[in-house]
């Protein structure tokens, strides 16, 4: 220990300049209204400045890292998930309140009396925008305060005079030619930054500068005054007053309503809407079903067929040399990434061009349009999940079938017992013991098969007369995707997915907990 | 065989058994037929169309339309297809992920094995339970807060970074292994680092020096697995990335399969085969200590 104090010397300032750090980035987040990612910091915080500073903690030293990852980027999830599906979080309701609030007050408005600039925009060596206003003579009056100013993006503004300090002499329209540590942009740049130019507020609070034509800038002020302790906002050009609702919006009394919209708790609405509304009910229970029938048909499939190989690939019939050659081609699906094979299914069952269809069509003329339809789509995807699948449970079918006692069947059939019975009294029920966790973690894999259900057709075809992005051969998983993502119909309704993706964790709590029987009976063991 | 039919008399018994065993083989040899041909038809369909001349691909047919390696050629000459890029970038997060990964599931296992502290066995249950769960399930909630960090935290947390792709990677991908590694530690006998305790050798001295040796061959199954799963990982970082300079293989070959498939699928089959290279040549080199590895985490009975 002593051979390392010098190491502890070093731990005191790094661990003070990491809370400091980390202290912020938390504030950062709560006062965003970001309580999630801000009590997570804070818990990382606790949680270092712990391990590093109380000598008992051992465990905790060496379980921080995996702490770390799994509580952001696992568990959070989880959580973050059932507090959106709470909540009106879509693409509208985006911001948290104290977010929106933040965006209300950086806009501006033109008030009547203001003076007009003409203007010209400069860059700094680091790209940030700077302007310079000549106070604009269209109204005729010989202004007395007619300095001309340098206003810097979000920074100080100061009067300044072509030709003295780092401006360069005026030109004819009263910019200067150059200025010290900045270029002044071509009007090409300036076309094309124009966008840039017209979002960005010059000089700081209370006076901003805004650019509002392409020719004319003028000192701007907050078109909206925020009540702290109401959170209502007053439009300072009309004196309208918006208050925030309960469904997330600030809305006048006469139900007029400013952007942005702002995130808001609303309980089970998001509930009650997906299991009432009957163009989102529809979808979802259909989506469900095949989701179910899936699962279950796609492992019962494999299973069964890797069980017929793996008998077949151990017994005496086959070479075992043979045996492990063709093990290792079968296993190919295994070890070539998923997405590729499953994206060149998708090609082969393309409905215009794909291998199969036109095959079939040729040989037995069968149209090819069955490939878009819902039941050929949903057969076309059982198949690529077996072909997929197969080779994983060919692999832990030939491993628990190899280690079942040799001398125990040969018992049985000096005893007379038929291969048949042989299989159905021992092998079986020995394999089922090893197995059976992993078919069940097998189905839970296949109930959320996203790459397949996503890759080979998108989900598609879609289902007809549905609110949400729902398809035939959509699964939850990938239901919840389009909606939360997907560019057609309701698109970013992330609550809804949210309510979706909480009622999958439900669905696998079953699961979960078998596993959990199944690391109850390891632990008897040790 | 001829030698066994050559011999003049036969019981009842041992023809029927003989015919029965000639059936078997004839039965296995058309399963076993079946079976390589389902598993071969559509790796040979991407091979062809891979090789096929640029313009001369016809999906629709399983007949080589020549063999040309101009799809190849092209992966590394487009400019608009920086293929080079994104198995660079592949590399770079996958190998991130699996180091990392690899570390840290070590040190926790080491936790979960040799100490013994308040709240182990929970802690080791919420870690086992969080793995029935993929991470893609949760993929808006992690959509949600890779945003906010960026927002709040730093833009290296954020979207449109390799470093967060890597840590939600990392998150998805430490559950399960700890629970393999955990085990496998567990059939190490402990009086090995009793006796060294007893020595006074410290926590790190025991895990660096005497188990880390033994666990290598399990260490090495989690890296592979954890390797293979972050190099072909597509859909998270679709949601998490969207600047084409930071895009992975897989990324990368997807976007060109929806954007090219009937145009050229060609370019996507030579791409796909370059792709699945990496871990094809892993599996097949380390393929004894993987199945091995595979069966006793998994089924230990």
């Amino acid at each position: 220990m002593r051979g390392r104090s010098w190491l502890r010397l070093l731990l005191v300032p790094l661990l003070l300049a990491l809370d400091i750090v980390t202290v912020m980035w938390a504030w950062s987040a709560f006062s965003a209204g970001l309580w999630l990612v801000g009590s997570a910091i804070t818990l990382l915080v606790v949680g270092i400045n712990v391990a590093a500073l109380v000598l008992r903690a051992t465990a905790l030293r060496w379980l921080l890292p995996t702490l770390t990852f799994m509580l952001v980027f696992a568990l959070a999830p989880i959580v973050y998930t059932a507090y959106v599906a709470l909540t009106n979080y879509n693409g509208t309701h985006l911001l948290t309140q104290q977010q929106a609030v933040t965006a209300l007050e950086r806009q501006t408005y033109v008030p009547e009396s203001a003076k007009p600039y003409s203007w010209a925009a400069y860059r700094a060596g680091d790209g940030r925008l700077a302007l310079f206003l000549v106070p604009a003579a269209d109204d005729g009056t010989d202004d007395a305060d007619g300095s001309a100013l340098f206003a810097l993006a979000d920074g100080e503004t100061r009067t300044a005079v072509p030709g003295q300090g780092i401006f360069g002499a005026a030109d004819s329209d009263g910019f200067p030619t150059s200025i010290d540590g900045y270029t002044r942009l071509t009007p090409v740049e300036k076309v094309q930054r124009i966008d840039e130019i017209t979002a960005t507020r010059f000089g700081e609070r209370p006076t901003i500068y805004r650019v509002v034509s392409a020719s004319q800038a003028a000192s701007v002020k907050s078109l909206y005054s925020i009540d702290g302790s109401t959170g209502a906002v007053t439009d300072a050009r009309t004196g309208t007053v918006y208050r925030p609702t309960a469904a997330g919006y600030f809305e006048s009394d006469t139900g007029e309503r400013i952007k942005p919209a702002f995130q808001n708790f609303v309980g089970f609405d998001n509930v009650v809407r997906l299991f009432t509304d009957g163009r989102i009910r529809g979808p979802f229970l259909a989506v469900l079903l095949w989701t179910v029938v899936f699962a279950v048909l796609v492992v019962a499939i494999q299973f069964v067929l890797a069980l017929l190989y793996a008998v077949v690939l151990n017994s005496r019939a086959v070479n075992p040399v043979v045996a492990r050659v063709v093990r290792a081609i079968l296993l190919l699906p295994y070890v070539i990434p998923a997405y590729l094979m499953i994206l060149t299914w998708a090609s082969l069952f393309n409905g215009e061009t794909g291998l199969f269809p036109t095959l079939l069509h040729s040989a037995f003329g069968i149209d090819p349009a069955w490939v878009g339809t819902g039941a050929g789509a949903r057969l076309i995807m059982l198949l690529v999940g077996v072909w997929l699948g197969f080779p994983y449970f060919l692999l832990i079918n030939t491993g628990a079938l190899q280690a079942i006692p040799e001398d125990l069947l040969e018992a049985a059939a000096v005893d007379g017992a038929s291969p048949w019975r042989r299989f159905r009294t021992i092998v079986f029920p020995l394999l089922m013991r090893t197995i059976a966790p992993l078919v069940v973690l097998s189905f839970a894999f296949n109930f959320n098969n996203f790459y397949l259900a996503y890759l080979l057709f998108r989900g598609g075809p879609p289902m007809t007369n549905a609110q949400v992005p729902a398809g035939e051969t959509d699964l939850l998983i990938s239901f919840t995707y389009k909606i939360s993502f997907g560019s057609v119909g309701g698109g970013n309704d992330y609550a809804l997915a949210a309510v979706v993706t909480s009622l999958i964790f439900v669905a696998l709590t079953p699961i979960v907990l078998s596993q959990l029987r199944y690391y109850n009976a390891w632990r008897r063991e040790d | 065989m001829t030698e066994a039919l050559a011999r003049p008399r036969l019981t009842a018994g041992a023809l029927r058994r003989r015919r029965r065993r000639r059936g078997a083989v004839a039965a296995s040899t058309v399963l076993i037929a079946l079976a390589l041909a389902s598993t071969l038809l559509p790796i040979y369909f991407i091979v062809k169309t891979a090789l096929s001349p640029v313009g001369a691909t016809t999906t629709a047919s399983l007949i080589p339309d020549g063999i040309s390696f101009a799809h190849f050629a092209r992966l590394f000459s487009d400019p608009t297809i920086p293929f080079g890029l994104w198995f660079l970038n592949s590399l770079k997060v996958s190998l991130a992920v699996t180091v990392v990964t690899t570390f840290v599931v070590a040190m926790s296992a080491y936790a979960f094995s040799r100490l013994r502290f308040r709240g182990r066995e929970g802690l080791l249950r919420v870690v086992v339970l969080l793995q029935v769960f993929p991470n893609l399930l949760a993929i808006v909630a992690i959509f949600l807060i890779v945003q906010q960090l960026g927002d709040t935290v730093s833009d290296v947390f954020g979207l449109n970074s390799h470093v967060a792709i890597i840590c939600v990677y990392i998150g998805g991908a430490i559950g399960g292994n700890v629970w393999l590694l955990k085990n496998y530690m567990d059939s190490i006998p402990r009086d090995i680092d009793e006796s060294a305790t007893i020595d006074g050798a410290s926590h790190w001295i025991i895990f660096s020096r005497l188990l880390f040796p033994l666990i290598r061959p399990m260490l090495a199954v989690v890296a592979v697995l954890t390797f293979v799963n972050a190099y072909g990982e597509v859909l998270i970082i679709q949601v998490l990335v969207r600047d084409p300079q930071l895009f992975t293989l897989p990324l990368g070959l997807y976007t060109m399969s929806i954007s090219q498939f009937t145009v050229d699928f060609g370019l996507f089959a030579a791409g796909a085969i370059l792709a699945a290279l990496p871990p094809l040549i892993l599996f097949y080199v380390l393929q004894k200590w993987l199945i091995a590895g595979l069966t006793q985490g998994a089924v230990k009975s």
